[in-house]
């Protein structure tokens, strides 16, 4: 994981994160399916809840794994 | 009156005609009120999903836009939940503009541009997200792709970002003639940076896993 220092969802003048834009989310949660905590992401505070929003909303769904590699 | 979105994954067994019927018998409840309207409705396809829904491996994803009162949605949750064939449901109030997904080539209405532009837009889907629009321009866009992508692997590269690199290099390529060697010398560079930069990640990752360990005997 590398470590960020801007947030790129200020980088890139994202207002609101895409639930739907999956591949965009799975920048944001581990390999395991976690979502990553602000240290790891860079993300601003506002952003960061944004991100962990549509993750949640991802989550139900099943556009994105609760938990990943554990059934494999 | 507010816009919504409402995302519905049926059943992969119904035909297109069954899912159309019923997606009808849940517009008309919003419009049944006089005031509420459904203004966009995206087949956006069979997808795996990412995990079992009633031991359903598949969906078939449709993305809806309405705006209603707050009415009728209760009826019409009602209604989605009865329904067996709607595996899962979900309606959101629309907060932002998000770009509609690709319609699937296999949807009732296709646009034969649809799937080509979903791998290139796939390439970098945040980006994407911002300049939607901008993207359909085609050949000088996908070559602006590239060089975004370079600029910001350059900056703190990792793993998927090196990879949406490289597909936007690719598509670069094939679409423009103008450009390519200028792409795919930015393109190589980074790549070497995101290397050793993963390694270094790598290294930094174990240590506290490892020492989580060791707190938990």
């Amino acid at each position: 994981m590398a470590f960020r220092k801007a947030c790129r969802c200020c980088e890139t003048r994202i207002v609101g994160v895409d639930y739907k834009d999956e591949r965009a989310l799975d920048r944001y949660i581990s390999d395991r399916g976690k979502i990553l905590p602000r240290r790891a992401t860079g993300s601003c505070a506002r952003h960061q809840r944004a991100v962990t929003v549509a993750i949640k909303r991802a989550r139900y769904l099943a556009l994105l794994p609760y938990i990943r590699g554990y059934h494999d | 009156m507010r816009d919504y979105e409402i995302v519905y994954i049926f059943r992969v067994s119904l035909t297109s005609e069954e899912i159309e019927a019923k997606l009808k018998r849940y517009h008309a409840i919003i419009a049944a009120d006089g005031s509420g309207e459904v203004t966009a409705s995206v087949h956006w396809g069979k997808r795996q999903l990412a995990y079992p829904i009633q031991k359903q491996p598949n969906g078939y994803y449709v993305v809806a836009r309405f705006t209603s009162s707050p009415d009728p949605l209760q009826e019409l949750e009602r209604a989605l939940k009865l329904e067996d064939d709607v595996l899962r449901y979900l309606i959101v109030i629309q907060e932002h503009p998000w770009p509609l997904p690709d319609p699937a080539p296999t949807a009732p209405k296709p646009e034969e541009d649809g799937a080509e532009e979903a791998d290139a837009e796939g390439a970098d889907a945040e980006e994407t997200e911002k300049a939607d629009g901008a993207e359909a321009d085609g050949e000088a866009d996908a070559a602006d792709d590239a060089a975004d992508a370079a600029d910001e692997a350059d900056e703190a590269p990792d793993a998927t970002e090196v990879e949406a690199e490289a597909e936007a290099a690719d598509d670069a390529d094939d679409a423009t003639d103008e450009a390519p060697a200028e792409a795919e010398a930015e393109a190589e560079e980074p790549a070497d940076d995101a290397d050793t930069e993963q390694d270094g990640a790598d290294a930094d990752a174990g240590e506290p896993e490892e020492s989580a360990d060791a707190k938990e005997e």
